[in-house]
């Protein structure tokens, strides 16, 4: 009886590990999908004005300088990007890089941005699709 | 006379292995139950980044048709001044088309500008569950007002909320 007792706990233990390490992989793509696009919001795809950086603001002409491989915390990830932006009717641009992979986890972010196009900041959407590679 | 034999199980002794068996399936739920939240932590996360995000949308881009942010010519109609640049109707058809297209799935967001007694307020949906949970980023407008004789400064306080 107390063999099939520990047998019992061991069985629970090992279960709760697989679950919280699933939880963990999650939880830690989910913060990647976050730290990527705004990553991208923020540095490489921030518009420039003169010698100053417009945060929050994507330029379009940037979009050529994405690298879709990162490396956040030690771990390699990819993402692809795709830009919705209203001006007049919504312009879809992308998806831009690598097409996620079909097996695996893969976390979703769209953020509100804005876009400047045609002289003119625009109100946008900037949606990433994260990987780990 | 009776004699007990070491090998049977009394009573005591099979309240024991249950007591045991109960323990073992509580500590399994437990063990199951830690960290469970760190997914929904992170989702947390990334809607108060989306409200930030929105706030700095509004802040920067410009109504259809013309040169003012949506803050700032919110910000105007709000303060009231007579040659206001957007017509009162029109900036909130555009900040209401603007709420729809930028809501995440599932939650509603509310746009809040408030200056003294005054209040501006637009939401995507209708008035979300008191016990939605609130996600908010805010911030302040400033608008320079062209008086006679001088330039006056005036403040707004504007917020963006993101329920779910």
């Amino acid at each position: 009886m107390s063999a099939l007792l520990v047998i019992t706990f061991i069985a629970l233990l090992l279960s709760a590990y697989t679950q919280y390490t699933t939880n963990m992989s999650i939880a830690g793509l989910v913060d990647a999908s976050s730290s990527l696009a705004n990553h991208v919001a923020l540095k490489t795809l921030a518009y420039e004005e003169g010698e100053y950086t417009k945060e929050y603001v994507v330029d379009l002409q940037k979009i050529p300088l994405l690298d879709f491989r990162q490396e956040i915390g030690g771990e390699n990830f990819m993402f692809q990007v795709t830009i919705r932006y209203t001006a007049g009717a919504e312009q879809v641009l992308g998806p831009y890089g690598p097409l996620p992979p079909s097996e695996g986890a893969v976390s979703s972010i769209s953020v509100p941005v804005t876009v400047f196009d045609n002289y003119r900041f625009e109100t946008g959407k900037l949606e990433a699709k994260v990987w780990r590679a | 006379m009776a004699r007990l034999r070491r090998e049977e199980r009394g009573v005591s002794d099979v309240l024991a292995i249950a007591f045991m068996f109960l323990i073992a399936i509580f500590a399994g739920v437990l063990l199951h139950a830690y960290r469970l939240d760190a997914v929904t932590s992170a989702a947390d996360r990334q809607l108060q980044l989306k409200a930030e995000y929105a706030y700095k949308t509004l802040e920067l881009s410009q109504v259809e048709n013309y040169s003012l942010s949506y803050l700032e010519a919110a910000a105007e109609n709000l303060l009231g001044l007579g040659d206001t640049v957007v017509p009162e109707n029109y900036l909130r058809e555009r900040i209401d088309n603007m709420l729809n297209y930028l809501k995440p799935t599932d939650c509603s967001i509310m746009v809040e500008l408030t200056n003294d007694n005054r209040s501006w307020v637009q939401i995507s949906d209708n008035q979300p569950a008191s016990n939605a949970t609130q996600f908010t980023f805010s911030g302040d407008v400033t608008i320079i007002v062209a008086e006679a004789g001088e330039n006056r400064v005036a403040q707004v306080q504007a917020k963006v909320t993101i329920y779910r």
